[in-house]
């Protein structure tokens, strides 16, 4: 039986992903010279979008030093190997084959690679994982190629290759199959970006799947900046509409938009299909919240997301997504506090980006887990609870927001979101960052890493249901 | 923490856990709970604890006791939906997020009233 059809699979983008942490302990190993290749298994989780399907590796089954591979120049596991790795296969995860070439870039197969995969593993995999076979190969540049192997049907198995193979950590590093996504051409309109951070960082820039989530104040800005960057696929999520109280501070809405109760979604979408850059550009329109169906599974067909949401809940499962399907998550916020005659008496707003080898929003103290209770529950939209509470709360949950403080979020989040593209904290800083207006200084905390009891951590790359 | 982490937690630490569903809600029920500290100590209550299956488990900000232990109205309480008998005892956790942190807040909102 094969819990699978490749009917499932159907006009789905693949893709591969895994933590920094993994990269380097394969690159440890792989690593054998200018002679040698080397070869090991792992086992990955599903992740579906609605439409990506990805293998997040979640634990190596490194060979033993002696016995479990045939080196020779070339590589072969033994049965001995593959036997251990099936037998020792965690419940619901699939295996992989991961196996180094002696070439940079991104790996075509060998006839022996193809043998290898198709014909002495790929039934094996898929009748005791009922989870495709998914193979790749390293090059001695740190680039990976991956491919999917598909039951087509009796021993017959049919290779799709993966689009993107992500290596998540304190950079998002992505490799990309030349031919599903190949580098965009450099146009005139993007000459002074490029002149900035360099065409290979455009390259991946544009390559890189962002979605927004909110199309608010902070987020229409966001979208816009992203569009005129240069980004080629931009995923915007939101169930909103467009009122009247909107127009101070939603980037190319207007008064007859609010009149017709236009959605956020397509108000932004309208925005950057004119604005964009990018010889060929998509803006993705997802009218649904993150919290439903559609709008989590867009997410999770993301290699980015941006967090423009002020709601606890959503972000909540935001912070889940950065680590248990390696999708970093750009967040940000502001906090205006107002006198009770009006006036302002002070705003902050920090922004930080969370994910593996970074703090998680509670442990930088961005998100209080009774905050999401209570939004969960609906409590934060009851006035008669908001009244009963502190000032001090009630000005936490208060809001407000002016045009220039969302410009300046959205402008460091999309810096975050570049760097981390870029692997260069010289556009976003070293951590997260939080901005006083008065005196006007920005500070940056060191912390980098979740806390010994922290509850998220644990779930990086499981690839677990977000809401249940 | 997940959810059905704590649910092995409180049953490995000798309390009687069942589960409750009302109006499509299920609340995880623990028997047999003996208040140590406070007004009531020593009393014997029931307590239900929304039961949610996002992760990592985010617990309600409230605790549901039966019987009544407060006063309806007082000490942040309220009706609770799982039934007339129940007290909603509205109660933020921020604090560690583990089976064994949550079970000692439970402990402390009662030893507190």
């Amino acid at each position: 039986m094969h819990g699978y059809q490749a009917a499932d699979f159907e006009c789905v983008d693949f893709s591969v992903a895994f933590t920094d942490a993994i990269d380097r302990n394969l690159a440890q190993h792989l690593a054998k010279g200018r002679f040698q290749e080397d070869l090991t298994f792992a086992y990955w989780h599903p992740s579906r979008g609605a439409s990506r399907y990805t293998a997040i590796l979640h634990r190596l089954a490194l060979p033993d030093a002696d016995g479990d591979r045939l080196l020779q120049g070339n590589v072969a596991f033994t049965a001995g190997y593959l036997e251990r790795v099936l037998s020792q296969r965690p419940a619901d995860c699939g295996v992989a084959l991961l196996h180094s070439h002696l070439g940079p870039g991104w790996q075509a197969m060998s006839e022996d690679d193809v043998i290898a995969e198709r014909d002495r593993l790929a039934g094996l995999v898929a009748s005791t994982a009922n989870l495709p076979l998914v193979g790749l190969t390293w090059g001695t540049d740190g680039t990976w190629s991956a491919r999917f192997w598909l039951r087509r049907g009796r021993h017959q198995y049919e290779r799709q290759w993966a689009s993107t193979v992500r290596a998540v950590g304190r950079r998002l590093r992505v490799s990309y199959q030349p031919e599903l996504r190949p580098a965009p051409p450099s146009p005139q309109s993007q000459a002074a970006t490029i002149s900035v951070w360099g065409e290979s960082t455009q390259q991946d820039l544009a390559r890189t799947r962002v979605g927004v989530v909110g199309l608010g104040s902070v987020g229409s800005i966001v979208a816009e900046a992203l569009s005129r960057t240069g980004v080629q696929h931009v995923a915007l999520i939101d169930h909103d509409l467009i009122e009247v109280r909107n127009l101070d501070r939603t980037l190319g809405a207007y008064p007859e938009d609010a009149e017709c109760k236009i959605s956020k979604v397509l108000v932004s979408k309208r925005l950057v299909d004119r604005s964009h850059t990018a010889a060929s550009f998509m803006a993705e329109p997802v009218i649904d919240s993150l919290l439903g169906g559609d709008g989590l599974a867009h997410a999770l067909d993301c290699d980015l997301l941006i967090s423009c949401v002020d709601r606890p809940w959503p972000r909540h499962a935001l912070n889940t997504i950065a680590y248990a399907h390696l999708i970093p998550v750009v967040d940000g916020g502001i906090l205006a506090r107002v006198s009770e005659g009006g006036k302002l008496v002070h705003v902050d707003w920090r922004i930080h980006t969370v994910g593996p080898d970074r703090a998680c929003l509670y442990c930088i103290d961005a998100l209080r887990r009774s905050d999401v209770a209570l939004d969960r529950d609906g409590t934060l939209d009851d006035p008669e609870y908001i009244k009963g509470l502190s000032a001090a709360e009630r000005e936490r949950y208060g809001r407000r927001n002016v045009f220039a403080f969302s410009l300046s979020v959205a402008a460091h989040q999309v810096l975050h979101a570049v760097a981390l593209v870029a692997g260069n904290e010289r556009v976003g800083g070293t951590g997260p960052q939080t901005y006083h207006a008065y005196p006007g200084t920005m500070e940056v905390s060191a912390r980098q890493e979740c806390g010994a009891e922290c509850d998220v951590a644990p779930l990086t790359a499981t690839a677990c249901s977000v809401l249940g | 923490m997940l959810v059905d982490d704590f649910e092995l937690h409180a049953s490995a630490a000798g309390l009687v856990v069942g589960r409750l569903t009302v109006s499509d809600q299920t609340y995880l029920h623990l028997k047999g709970i003996r208040i140590v500290g406070g007004t009531h100590d020593g009393k014997e209550c029931e307590v239900a604890i929304l039961r949610t299956t996002e992760s990592p488990w985010v617990p309600q900000a409230a605790v549901h006791v039966r019987p009544h232990l407060v006063t309806m109205g007082q000490a942040c309480s309220q009706a609770s939906p799982v039934g007339t008998d129940w007290q909603y005892l509205s109660r933020r956790f921020d604090k560690a997020p583990s089976p064994r942190g949550f079970l000692a807040h439970i402990f402390t909102v009662l030893a507190e009233l």
